[in-house]
């Protein structure tokens, strides 16, 4: 692997300050740290497809705030091991290991996206770890399921059918304004430059001007969940740690468009919601703003 | 015969030839149970099949390779089965316990390259039930063993949900019969069995019955 030679900066964005690993089962989780080490503790999830340092502009916000923020790769991504399974339940073991190598009796659960759903269904199996939690737009709306009636087998069939394609399989790599482009389609609310410095911090160099992302090609949506939607909200109901529930008001993929008529009713007895005027990618369409917001539910 | 290996993702399968197929002849595909192997040789149930007979290794068992970081589901197990079946073709299968799960689920996905399927007793056929479980986190382990069958696939495969709803969408989207010959009937087995996707069966008629069915 080249080593890089574009250094692309972005307004706010900082490095992390400290680099380590925890391992899974043998499994090597990458993991990175903003802040003072004797910081109150923050543990950060990232989304599908996306990476630690996708924080490197908001962690540090909290980071300022002299919290200790802990953010790992999840497995597949950025630079984690790649594994032959990827369930839901590896991830959630995946994420109480890194919670186990936090040694403060209680941290604090920020999650954006599938994370934000992770680490709630976390802080309901490990509650005397928990200090917070803060789900970031990851939150299935508990009127409207998404998830179709039925078994989609076609869908089933397409995934196996990746699966038996695997060894012929590798991301295809371009050049960095090529890979920016494709993941500012998903962003177009955030300007491309926040699209390229994140290509020089998650992708891999793999030619002179050519990237690949360092996500497994192995991880697709899965086909079939053995899972009822209604699971989703219920895991709020279950956390006893004081929640905020944080929605993006602006609806579209990949978030679940969750609403407050649907996420209310699930809110736990110390649990709140606030909107924000956002697509799906708060933590980096509003950072300030949303750090502000977690810093002061943190401190309250 | 020694095993084919066979390679999945991040892991290498252990196929077993334990007979061969005669010309143009059928081929039936054994599933073991949850810590279990595949046998050495045709099972004595199976002594009468006239084709050839394979076994599967699953996933973190027997002569295939661990999943390092584990995270097994059957849904896994369901692709190791799949890429088992791309190595052999059409196939009627067998299988066992947590087997026979994966044989209904492979029956509904590749309705067109499985003839029948058998589902008999053995260790993990129930699963973690029809509804998602409480968690338990506490033991979660930093280190592999390295040796198979893999704690955490026994742990796992012992935990994952198995809604009665989704067996019978792969029941109903199977071609050929589905024949329970299972005694324990945990809520997806009688599932399949209540809107009449699969009948009951003794593991002699199985047989027989996949013969005709081939």
């Amino acid at each position: 692997m080249m080593a890089s030679r574009h250094v692309v900066s972005y307004p706010g964005a900082r490095r992390p300050d400290r680099e380590r690993s925890v391992l899974s089962a043998g499994l090597r989780l990458s993991v990175v740290e903003w802040g003072p080490t004797d910081g109150r503790p923050v543990l950060l999830g990232h989304g599908v497809f996306d990476f630690a340092r996708v924080f490197d502009v908001f962690a540090p916000l909290l980071a300022a705030s002299g919290f200790r923020v802990v953010a790992w790769d999840q497995r597949g991504h950025g630079d984690s091991d790649r594994a032959h399974c990827y369930s839901w339940h590896a991830d959630l073991r995946d994420a109480a290991l890194v919670l186990a190598s936090i040694e403060s009796p209680r941290v604090a659960l920020v999650g954006h996206s599938k994370a934000g759903a992770l680490l709630t269904r976390l802080a309901g199996a490990v509650p005397h770890r928990v200090s917070h939690v803060v789900n970031i737009d990851g939150m299935q709306d508990g009127e409207r399921f998404l998830d179709p009636d039925g078994l989609d087998l076609e869908t089933v069939r397409g995934w196996l059918d990746g699966r038996l394609r695997l060894a012929d399989q590798a991301r295809t790599p371009a050049t960095l304004d090529q890979l920016a482009e494709r993941r500012w389609k998903a962003e177009h609310s955030l300007p491309i430059e926040w699209s390229r410095y994140l290509v020089t911090v998650g992708a891999e160099q793999v030619g002179p001007d050519l990237w690949r992302w360092k996500v497994d090609p192995a991880i697709r949506p899965r086909a079939f969940w053995p899972r009822r939607p209604e699971w989703s909200p219920s895991w709020l109901s279950a956390v006893e740690a004081p929640l905020l529930a944080v929605v993006a008001a602006r609806p579209g993929p990949p978030g679940r468009d969750a609403t407050p008529a649907g996420i209310g009713p699930y809110l736990p007895a110390r649990g709140r919601m606030e909107m924000l005027d956002t697509g799906h990618f708060v933590p980096f369409e509003r950072p300030a703003e949303l750090a502000a917001l977690v810093v002061g539910f943190l401190g309250s | 015969m020694s095993a084919r290996l066979l390679r999945h993702g991040e892991v290498g399968l252990a196929l077993h030839p334990l007979r061969d197929v005669p010309a143009g002849g059928h081929r039936l595909l054994l599933l073991h149970g949850l810590g279990e192997r595949s046998p050495s040789r045709v099972p004595e149930w199976a002594a009468t099949w006239t084709g050839g007979v394979w076994a599967l290794d699953f996933a973190g068992h027997g002569g295939s390779d661990i999943a390092v970081g584990g995270g097994y589901d059957p849904e896994i197990l369901l692709a190791d089965a799949d890429a088992a079946l791309a190595e052999i073709g059409r196939a009627a299968v067998a299988g066992r316990g947590v087997g026979a799960y994966v044989a209904l689920l492979l029956a509904g996905a590749r309705p067109a390259l499985i003839s029948g399927a058998v589902l008999m007793d053995g260790p993990g056929l129930a699963g973690g039930g029809p509804e998602q479980v409480s968690l338990d986190m506490t033991s979660a382990p930093a280190e592999s063993s390295g040796a198979t069958p893999d704690p955490l696939a026994l742990a796992e495969l012992t935990r994952d949900v198995r809604p009665p709803a989704l067996a019978c969408d792969f029941a109903q989207a199977a071609r050929g019969p589905i024949l329970v010959a299972a005694k324990e009937r945990p809520s997806w087995v009688r599932a399949i069995l209540e809107i009449g996707a699969a009948q009951e069966t003794t593991l002699a008629m199985a047989i027989d019955k996949l013969e005709v069915a081939r």
